[in-house]
């Protein structure tokens, strides 16, 4: 059973990503709606990364993803070059901006809600400047072309983004899953929980946090690259969106923070109630009626599953668990 | 013929504010020997542990280790340089288990994971923790917390070994067990440096010891050189009662 485990973890993921790759196909759905999933789920299991198994409350996430949308637009729109290469910048500048952040955070013991508040303040300051830039260079936004060039990444079927960003999805939780069983995923949660104690056990806390930074601040550019490449317009309205930052954040709490598979649960569970309140309430939406229902299933859900939506699954496992565990008491048992 | 010290502490200094907490010490760690540290709450012994360990910087003075000098290295730099500690209320990683608590440290060390996990269960069992190395450490007694802090730290094979109250809280069995182990690991050529508040215990265990008072080192000895030393007596029963009286 033990050997079994680890097995059925790595292979579980690609089962998930290919029922999800197959979704469009049932056409049930419209493909934006998916694609909004596909995106809170990545953005919500890198945020988990930096949070859940470091303890970072990291409010740069978006700037993050606006970076990676903005480099890639200005790649394509602006340079003319391929996408490649402003994807690779994207990264290249989130990673090192995380890194920096990180670094100097812990230098200056600047941590817990202070942290947050700095990585906000640095997310309003790209954001300050992003807008300078749209205003002095590029007043409207960036528009990309609107062609069909599989080899330079544009597609005039938006499955292509949606089934790019599950597989960026499958991709991350293999690496989570990686992680966690390694030998650095144990050094991050002694780093996590106890400084003192993992720093006088000789593990290098500021180091193994500031990867963990790094390392989260990678995908987020990536699904802005892939939102740049799939909306074709960039502008600072549509890639500093407050909703996505605080959907990535409740997708991660109320599906399970620091779990493996509590982000993409709460991804799609955010998308589900956010569309069925929409859908349901929306025609009468004259004072917010949308957003308050919304915000109210979400407590609901925080108030019932305190551990996160991952939690029935635990307790199911848990009941079997016990139920296979009880003997059964069978008459032959009874010795009078 | 004595072997030459791992650890050299010259004339440390640790103020918070206006106050010193360790004032001008100096002492020298040698391998194969305990040093007992003694002294009443708040004389700096704790204060003194922490600036060993790199939790506090010195504000003056210089640690030598092996004749290098870490006085500004960081915690885990210094304990892969060889030093390892206990803390006096312990602190356990929460969320991993027993023996993961034990496997953090050595992983750190550049051990491999199964080599670790190894050496974190023949640690636990010498400690008499192998029920326990799967639980949580929320599910372990307050002395099996120290124990724990103590495997810790042991498992390390560390060139100096700084114990902070690791007898504290255990009962006396455990107490046996964990002096066993210790005379073992100082027999292994470790220089082990220790807090205790039991008197009795000391000066069973320690081959030297250094008295403190308000930050300062006020004697240096062996135990029975400590016990007949007047400055200590008058710390621990007043001076008016320094005549005649023993530890």
């Amino acid at each position: 059973m033990s050997s079994f485990k680890p097995f059925f973890g790595f292979m579980i993921i690609p089962l998930v990503m290919s029922v999800c790759l197959l979704v469009p196909s049932f056409n049930l759905t419209t493909i934006d709606l998916l694609m909004s999933f596909a995106a809170y789920a990545a953005l919500a299991v890198s945020w988990n990364w930096v949070c859940g198994l470091g303890g970072l409350m990291n409010m740069a996430h978006i700037a993050f993803y606006a970076i990676g949308a903005y480099s890639c637009s200005i790649a394509v729109a602006k340079l003319g070059i391929h996408p490649i290469f402003g994807i690779l910048a994207g990264t290249v500048i989130t990673a090192t901006l995380a890194g920096v952040i990180s670094y100097l955070s812990f230098r200056l013991k600047v941590t817990e809600l202070y942290f947050a508040l700095l990585t906000l303040m640095a997310a309003e300051g790209i954001g300050a400047l992003s807008r300078g830039f749209e205003n002095e260079y590029s007043l409207g936004g960036i528009y990309l072309p609107f062609v069909n060039d599989p080899g330079r990444f544009a597609f005039l079927d938006k499955t292509y983004y949606y089934y790019a960003l599950i597989g960026l999805t499958g991709v991350l939780l293999a690496l989570q899953l990686w992680v966690q069983r390694s030998k650095w995923g144990l050094l991050i949660t002694a780093s996590r929980d106890s400084e003192r104690a993992a720093s006088s056990l000789g593990v290098p806390v500021v180091r193994i946090l500031t990867s963990v930074a790094v390392a989260s601040a990678i995908p987020p550019a990536l699904v802005g690259s892939i939102f740049a490449l799939s909306s074709l317009f960039v502008t600072v309205d549509n890639v500093f969106p407050f909703e996505l930052l605080l959907s990535t954040i409740i997708a991660t709490v109320i599906g399970g923070l620091g779990t493996l598979w509590g982000p993409f649960i709460g991804a799609l569970a955010v998308t589900l109630i956010h569309e069925g309140v929409r859908r349901g309430v929306g025609v009468t939406d004259a004072v917010g009626l949308t957003d308050m229902v919304y915000g109210a299933t979400l407590v609901l859900i925080v108030v019932v599953f305190p551990g996160g939506l991952i939690g029935i699954f635990r307790q199911l496992r848990n009941a079997r668990n016990r139920r296979n565990a009880e003997p059964a008491l069978r008459p032959e048992h009874i010795h009078v | 013929m004595s072997e030459s010290p791992v650890l050299v502490a010259e004339n440390l200094t640790k103020r918070f504010g206006g106050l010193i907490a360790v004032n001008d010490v100096s002492l020298e760690a040698i391998p194969r020997q305990i040093l007992g540290i003694m002294g009443q709450n708040g004389a700096g012994k704790t204060t003194l542990f922490n600036t060993f360990a790199g939790i506090y910087k010195a504000d003056g003075g210089r640690l030598l280790m092996d004749g290098e000098d870490i006085t500004t290295y960081p915690a885990w730099k210094r304990s892969i340089a060889g030093i390892s500690r206990t803390f006096q209320i312990p602190l356990p990683i929460w969320s991993l288990s027993v023996s993961e608590n034990v496997q953090v440290g050595l992983i750190a060390h550049g051990k491999s994971k199964s080599d670790a996990k190894r050496i974190a269960d023949i640690t636990l069992v010498d400690l008499g923790l192998e029920a326990k190395m799967s639980s949580l450490p929320s599910d372990l007694t307050p002395g099996q917390l120290r124990l724990l802090e103590f495997a810790r730290a042991a498992s390390l094979r560390p060139k100096l070994l700084l114990l902070d109250e690791v007898f504290a809280g255990l009962s006396q069995v455990e107490q046996r067990s964990t002096a066993a182990v210790v005379r073992k690991l100082k027999d292994t050529g470790i220089a082990i440096i220790w807090i205790e508040h039991n008197v009795r215990l000391m000066m069973e265990l320690a081959d030297r010891i250094v008295a403190m008072d308000h930050g300062r080192k006020i004697a240096v000895g062996s135990p029975l050189e400590i016990a007949r030393n007047p400055d200590v007596i008058s710390v621990y029963l007043g001076r008016q009662k320094t005549a005649g009286a023993q530890i």
